[in-house]
């Protein structure tokens, strides 16, 4: 029956409207029923919903393509390789089934139910895996970067202490308020000469020095500061110079750095106790 | 509608009964960009339109068996499925929010889209959209407020603010040019 045609044989006044609704599935559950009605009285008119169902169907080539994301069909192919398949296109006679037949289907049902959940879940997992891989790689370079950059400092402070130490020295002398005490070897050490630099209120010493000898490991310099003339000298700290000459320290009390009038230098034992006691060998004044 | 028709879709149907898997791949690449344009147009959420399309080709491949060529083609019925589940997940928003979208928002269907690869898929977007740029305007909105948006005809006659009866003629008038256009008549 042509869809529009007119006849005296129409089945319902508005059977084309609810063709047209069923198509498009929005038709009233009253209307549904009329229309079922109509189609049981009519079957051939069942041609004319497919048509219609076909139409509609085609609707979805009109829309902008969006792309795809990306491991979509890896999931696909992964939940079919996971998923049971039904193979079989004739629908079964009706048959009275043997209860632990029902509880066989019952449980195919909720495998293959549960295999499609899985499948969705692992692709949402793998997706919020791989943001997470990319995130802690990312996170990786960075740390990998920042390491490979301080084992290069490090690499090249060791490979030129002497530059290293000199733009220390550089850095200090820049300061208007650095403290520069011209050191004389006395004693033994008389042909050695040197410089102590400090800066007030600053926690560090530089000494620059020549032909100070390196100390066997079980002596060491120390340095003592004299406050003033009446004060008694103050132990600030201990070192082995090195090859280069060049040596920095930390002084254990801030008094060390207040404008001593004098330092002095000694050789000592590792082992004596932090009192003035071992020889001179190099002495300074402001 | 038989301008549309291609044959080896059954045979894809037929090999992914016996288990191949290059077949549901080959359905895959042909369709499944369609499919997911079309969740994303209904779910507005790509999230959502994958799970879709994930599932609805799962559910091909389990029914491969079952489907029916005699009844609707294969692109139909991937389409039609996809269709149904974007309906399922709308309707399950709108009972969880309770709230019904404006239809305001009608759907824009573009006909100036970039060609796809497939060269079978560009030729049926140039028939369904030519189809679909004949339809007045009028009708044309009603059909996308139902199709894309599941609405009912009493909804879509309270969202445009037209009487039902006006609805349900511009659908019916507006399907019956589109099933012209498309050859199915």
């Amino acid at each position: 029956m042509p869809f529009d045609s007119l006849s005296t044989s129409d089945p319902h006044p508005d059977w084309h409207d609810l063709l047209a609704g069923y198509a498009l599935g929005n038709l009233s559950p009253e209307e549904q029923a009329t229309l079922q009605q109509i189609l049981t009285d009519q079957p051939e008119l069942q041609a004319e919903v497919q048509a219609y169902e076909e139409t509609l169907a085609l609707v979805p080539y009109a829309l902008a393509p969006q792309p795809l994301p990306p491991g979509l069909e890896d999931a696909l192919i992964t939940a079919a390789q996971t998923a049971p398949k039904s193979h079989s296109s004739q629908r079964r006679p009706q048959t009275r089934q043997h209860p632990r037949q029902r509880w066989y289907q019952w449980a195919t049902a909720a495998a293959v139910l549960i295999a499609t959940i899985v499948g969705t879940d692992n692709y949402r997992l793998r997706q919020q895996q791989t943001r997470l891989q990319t995130q802690i790689q990312t996170t990786q370079n960075k740390l990998k970067t920042s390491e490979q950059e301080l084992a290069q400092a490090q690499a090249d402070a060791e490979a030129n202490p002497a530059e290293n130490s000199f733009e220390q020295v550089i850095d200090i002398l820049r300061q208007p308020n650095a403290l520069v005490y011209s050191l004389q070897g006395t004693g033994d050490a008389a042909t050695s000469s040197g410089s102590l630099l400090t800066l007030p209120n600053h926690s560090e010493v530089q000494l620059v020095s020549h032909n100070l000898p390196v100390l066997p490991a079980d002596k060491v310099y120390r340095l003592w500061s004299v406050a003033t003339e009446q004060d008694s000298p103050m132990f600030c700290g201990q070192f082995n110079n090195t090859e280069v000459g060049n040596v920095q320290w930390t002084v254990p009390d801030a008094l060390c750095n207040a404008k001593p009038v004098k330092v002095i230098i000694t050789i000592d034992a590792v082992i004596d106790p932090p009192v003035p006691k071992g020889p001179a060998v190099l002495t300074g004044n402001i | 509608m038989v301008k549309l028709q291609t044959k080896d879709e059954t045979e894809l149907i037929s090999r992914m009964v016996q288990g191949d898997q290059a077949a549901l791949s080959q359905l895959y690449d042909r369709y499944a960009r369609v499919m997911y344009s079309l969740a994303f147009k209904m779910l507005g959420s790509a999230e959502e339109a994958e799970e879709v399309v994930l599932d609805v080709f799962a559910k091909a491949w389990r029914t491969a068996a079952r489907y029916d060529a005699s009844r609707s083609r294969v692109d139909s019925w991937l389409f039609l499925m996809t269709r149904s589940r974007s309906l399922d997940r709308l309707r399950q928003r709108q009972r969880q929010s309770k709230v019904v979208e404006a239809a305001t928002n009608t759907a824009q269907v573009s006909s100036s889209d970039l060609p796809d690869d497939a060269l079978l898929i560009t030729e049926r977007r140039t028939i369904v959209a030519e189809a679909l740029a004949e339809l007045p305007e009028e009708q044309r909105i009603v059909i996308e407020l139902a199709y894309y948006k599941g609405f009912s005809q009493s909804e879509i006659a309270k969202q445009t603010g037209l009487a039902l009866g006006t609805v349900k003629t511009r659908i019916r008038l507006g399907l019956r040019k589109l099933k012209q256009a498309l050859g199915s008549d």
